[in-house]
C-alpha cells in the first residue's frame, strides 16, 4: 500500500518536473506561447514566438503548422504562401486546409480549388469538409465560362513580377496562369506562361515539376530545352541532360555559353 | 518497484520534449479548427486592365466627360472598391454599398450629360 502511494506521488512529480523542464526549454517554451497566443487572437504575440522557434537549430518540422496559420490570420497571404509552398514536411490536412484558404485570399483560385478537393479525398472533419466543399464549389461558379483573357494576363503579370525576387511566390501565381489558360476557350500565351513557369520551378529546386511540366509539351523551344536540361541536372540525369545542352551549345542560341558551361560541370 | 520507478523516471526525462510538442500540436489543432474561415468571401476573377483608369465618376462629370466614358469609369472604380474590400476580407455590404455608390454616379453623370444636350442642341 505504501509502495503504491510511493508510486503515485512520484509520477505526480515527475509530471510537474517534466512539464517545468517543458516550459524552461527554450524552443518547446516559445512554441506553447505561441499556440497559447494564437488560442487567444493575439497572432502579433504569436508571430514573434514562432520568429523565435524559426532560428532554433531545434525548430520542429512542421513549423509550417503554426507558422502559416499565423500568417494568415495576420493577412500576410504572400508570407503565408511562401512559408506553406516552402515547407517540406509530411502532409497534414490542417495545413493544407490554411494553404487552400490562403491561396483563395491570393486569388489563386485553381490552385484552392485543387488543395480544397484534394483534402475532400483524403477526408477531414464534417465541418471543414463542408467547408471545402463550398470553396470548391465558389470556384466552380466562378469558372463556368471560359475565363478571359485579361485574367491569364493577370496572373501572368503577377508571377513575371515576383519571378526574380521570389520564385517560390512566382511559381504559384504562374501555375494558376497555367491552369486558367488551360481553361481557356483559345490559347492565349501559353508559351510564355510554360516559359515562365518552368523558370521559376527551376529557381525554386523543383526539377521534377520542371520535367513533368515539359513531358507534354511540344515543340520544345529553345528556351524549354534549356530548362528541362537545367531541371535534368538538378535531378543528375546527366546523359538526358548532356545530349540537351550539346544541341543548345550546337545552336549557338541564347544559352549557349551557359550550356558549354553546365556541360563542363558534368561528369564524363 | 523500483525497476519501475527508474523506468517512468526514464521517460520523464526522454519524453519531455516530444511531450511539449505534442501538446503544442494538439492545442495548435484545436485552435485551427475552432479559427477556420468555414465560409468562402465573395469571389471575383481578377483580371489585368489593358490601360488603368483613375478617373472617378464625380470628376467625370466635373469635367463635362460623355456619359459612357463616365459610366465606365464608375464602373471601374466599383470593380476596384469591390475588389478592394474583398481584399480586406471586409463584409459584402460595403462591397455592395461601393458598387451602388458608384451605380448612382454613373447615373447623375448621364443626367448631367443629358441635362447639356438639352441646353445646348446641336446645330443642324
Amino acid at each position: 500500500m505504501i509502495a503504491v502511494r510511493f508510486l503515485c506521488a512520484a509520477i505526480l512529480v515527475l509530471g510537474v518536473c517534466t512539464e517545468a523542464r517543458a516550459e524552461d526549454s527554450s524552443t518547446p517554451r516559445h512554441l506553447l506561447r505561441s499556440v497559447r497566443a494564437f488560442k487567444d487572437g493575439r497572432y502579433d504575440e504569436a508571430l514573434v514566438e514562432l520568429r523565435l522557434v524559426a532560428r532554433a537549430p531545434d525548430a520542429p518540422p512542421d513549423l509550417a503548422f503554426y507558422l502559416g496559420p499565423t500568417l494568415y490570420k495576420l493577412k500576410r497571404y504572400d508570407e503565408a504562401l511562401a512559408v506553406f509552398a516552402a515547407s517540406r514536411a509530411a502532409p497534414d490536412a490542417l495545413t493544407d486546409f490554411y494553404r487552400g484558404e490562403t491561396c483563395y485570399q491570393l486569388k489563386l483560385y485553381r490552385t484552392a480549388r485543387a488543395v480544397f478537393a484534394a483534402l475532400r479525398t483524403r477526408g477531414l472533419g464534417p465541418a471543414l469538409d463542408e467547408a471545402a466543399g463550398r470553396y470548391v464549389d465558389a470556384v466552380d461558379a466562378a469558372y463556368k465560362r471560359a475565363p478571359a483573357t485579361a485574367s491569364i494576363d493577370y496572373y501572368l503579370a503577377q508571377g513575371l513580377e515576383r519571378a526574380r525576387r521570389e520564385p517560390v511566390l512566382a511559381s504559384e501565381y504562374l501555375d494558376e496562369a497555367r491552369q486558367v489558360e488551360a481553361l481557356a476557350a483559345t490559347r492565349h500565351r501559353h508559351g510564355e506562361i510554360v516559359t515562365a513557369l518552368a523558370a521559376a520551378w527551376n529557381a525554386s529546386g523543383r526539377p521534377q515539376a520542371v520535367v513533368d511540366l515539359l513531358a507534354v509539351e511540344r515543340p520544345l523551344t529553345p528556351e524549354l530545352t534549356w530548362e528541362l536540361a537545367r531541371a535534368l541536372v538538378a535531378q543528375g540525369d546527366a546523359t538526358r541532360a548532356r545530349a540537351l545542352l550539346e544541341d543548345i551549345v550546337k545552336a549557338h542560341g541564347a544559352h549557349g555559353n551557359a550550356a558549354a558551361a553546365l556541360l563542363a560541370t558534368l561528369p564524363p | 518497484m523500483r525497476r519501475t520507478l527508474c523506468l517512468a523516471a526514464l521517460l520523464g526525462l526522454f519524453g519531455s520534449t516530444a511531450w511539449a510538442d505534442d501538446r503544442a500540436h494538439a492545442d495548435m489543432a484545436a485552435a485551427l479548427v475552432a479559427q477556420a474561415d468555414l465560409l468562402p468571401t465573395p469571389l471575383v476573377l481578377p483580371s489585368l486592365a489593358a490601360a488603368p483608369r483613375h478617373a472617378a465618376a464625380a470628376s467625370a462629370v466635373k469635367r463635362g466627360t460623355g456619359p459612357r466614358a463616365a459610366a465606365d469609369a464608375a464602373r471601374a472604380e466599383a470593380n476596384q472598391a469591390s475588389q478592394r474590400v474583398q481584399g480586406q476580407a471586409a463584409s459584402q455590404a460595403l462591397a455592395h454599398q461601393a458598387q451602388a455608390a458608384a451605380a448612382t454616379a454613373a447615373g447623375q453623370a448621364q443626367a448631367q450629360a443629358a441635362k447639356e444636350r438639352a441646353n445646348h442642341p446641336r446645330p443642324r
